[in-house]
């Protein structure tokens, strides 16, 4: 009979366990160092991205910008950054295991609430002398509680959103040189030489 | 009577006939002048326009054009930025933007060609690199117009 009781509250034991094995539980940061010609265009190509793709940046300066991004568009973002018309010096992703930090502060919010109402409880029958005591007590725990949720908080959107870190160098071309082409034509193709005709005089 | 004939009707029809002219509309906010080989045009701030027919020798398609282009521009040391497919009056034409520095500022550098059977179109246009970007559509929809009259 004994045995009959112990499997079947394990068994609702294993029913009440959270089930997250389909749910993403990595933190995933991208850094990448673009080399561009021009940063502001380049950034303003990646914002746009972005904003069509659920994604938001963070932080935006002539040489970094940081974002985040949802998980599943971390690829297509890799992909993106790679086809903007720009060299990419390096690009590379880490992947942390964020499972153990997520129970630890969903177990830790949970025992605290139950202490909370327990001295709840409590302070309902207490006399004028314990009220006191409990009340500080409350309060160590609510702000205790508030900070576990503000960090599980952070988890679920790092859960949900990738952190992408993008730096830019701006890349000077070294002034072009006159390479003969084969064909004729080519040749007449060249910066320099178009200012330089610029626009016809009156004749 | 033979010599007045020749100067008066056969002279003007071979210079005509010689003549390709440019046929394009203006970029907006551009003034315009056009030559017999050339299409200029400039912008108040002194942004270049210009397109010119070359002759397409040996008879190529625009795959191989591009391609010429590309290798050469490139191996000299211009910074390619995009590459872009235009409609230049139903044939498909390709412009470049490349970068490349001039004096103390950073320039674009735009090349464009569309192949019309036996000629080329070039297209090129220079600005420094906000005011490319200020007339970069009204010159990419002037790409669009150019035809071979």
């Amino acid at each position: 009979m004994r045995t009959i009781i112990v499997m079947i509250l394990t068994f609702l034991i294993i029913l009440s366990l959270p089930c997250h094995s389909l749910e993403n539980y990595r933190r995933i940061i991208i850094s990448a160092n673009l080399i561009v010609f021009d940063p502001e265009t380049t950034q303003e190509m990646i914002v746009t991205w972005l904003e069509n793709n659920r994604g938001y940046f963070l932080v935006k300066s002539d040489t970094l910008l940081s974002a985040r991004i949802p998980v599943e568009k971390v690829r297509e973002f890799t992909r993106t950054l790679e086809t903007l018309g720009v060299d990419v010096e390096k690009i590379s992703e880490t992947s942390e295991d964020i499972r153990e930090q997520y129970i630890t502060l969903s177990s830790g919010i949970k025992s605290r609430q139950e202490i909370l109402f327990k001295n709840l409880q409590l302070f309902d029958r207490a006399g004028v002398e314990d009220t006191l005591g409990i009340e500080q007590e409350l309060l160590l725990l609510l702000n205790e509680i508030e900070s576990l949720k503000g960090s599980l908080n952070k988890l679920e959107v790092e859960r949900k959103y990738a952190y992408v870190e993008i730096s830019f160098t701006f890349k000077k071309s070294a002034l072009p040189e006159k390479i003969p082409s084969s064909f004729d034509w080519i040749n007449t193709l060249d910066l320099y030489r178009f200012k330089q005709e610029g626009f016809p005089n009156e004749k | 009577m033979k010599n007045r004939f020749i100067t008066c009707i056969i002279l003007p029809l071979v210079l005509i006939s010689a003549c390709y002219k440019v046929g394009v509309e203006k970029p907006e906010g551009f003034a315009e002048i056009k030559t017999c080989e050339s299409y200029y045009g400039v912008s108040p701030e002194g942004v270049l326009y210009r397109v010119r027919y070359v002759k397409n020798y040996p008879v190529k398609e625009i795959g191989f054009w591009q391609e010429a282009v590309k290798i050469h521009l490139e191996r000299e040391g211009y910074e390619l930025i995009d590459q872009t497919e235009f409609d230049a009056g139903g044939r498909k034409g390709v412009f470049f933007e490349w970068g490349a520095p001039y004096g103390q500022e950073n320039y674009i550098y735009m090349t464009a060609i569309a192949v019309f059977g036996k000629r080329i179109a070039i297209a090129e246009a220079a600005g420094e690199l906000d005011l490319y970007h200020k007339y970069r559509q009204a010159l990419v929809a002037s790409l669009g117009t150019i035809t071979l009259k």
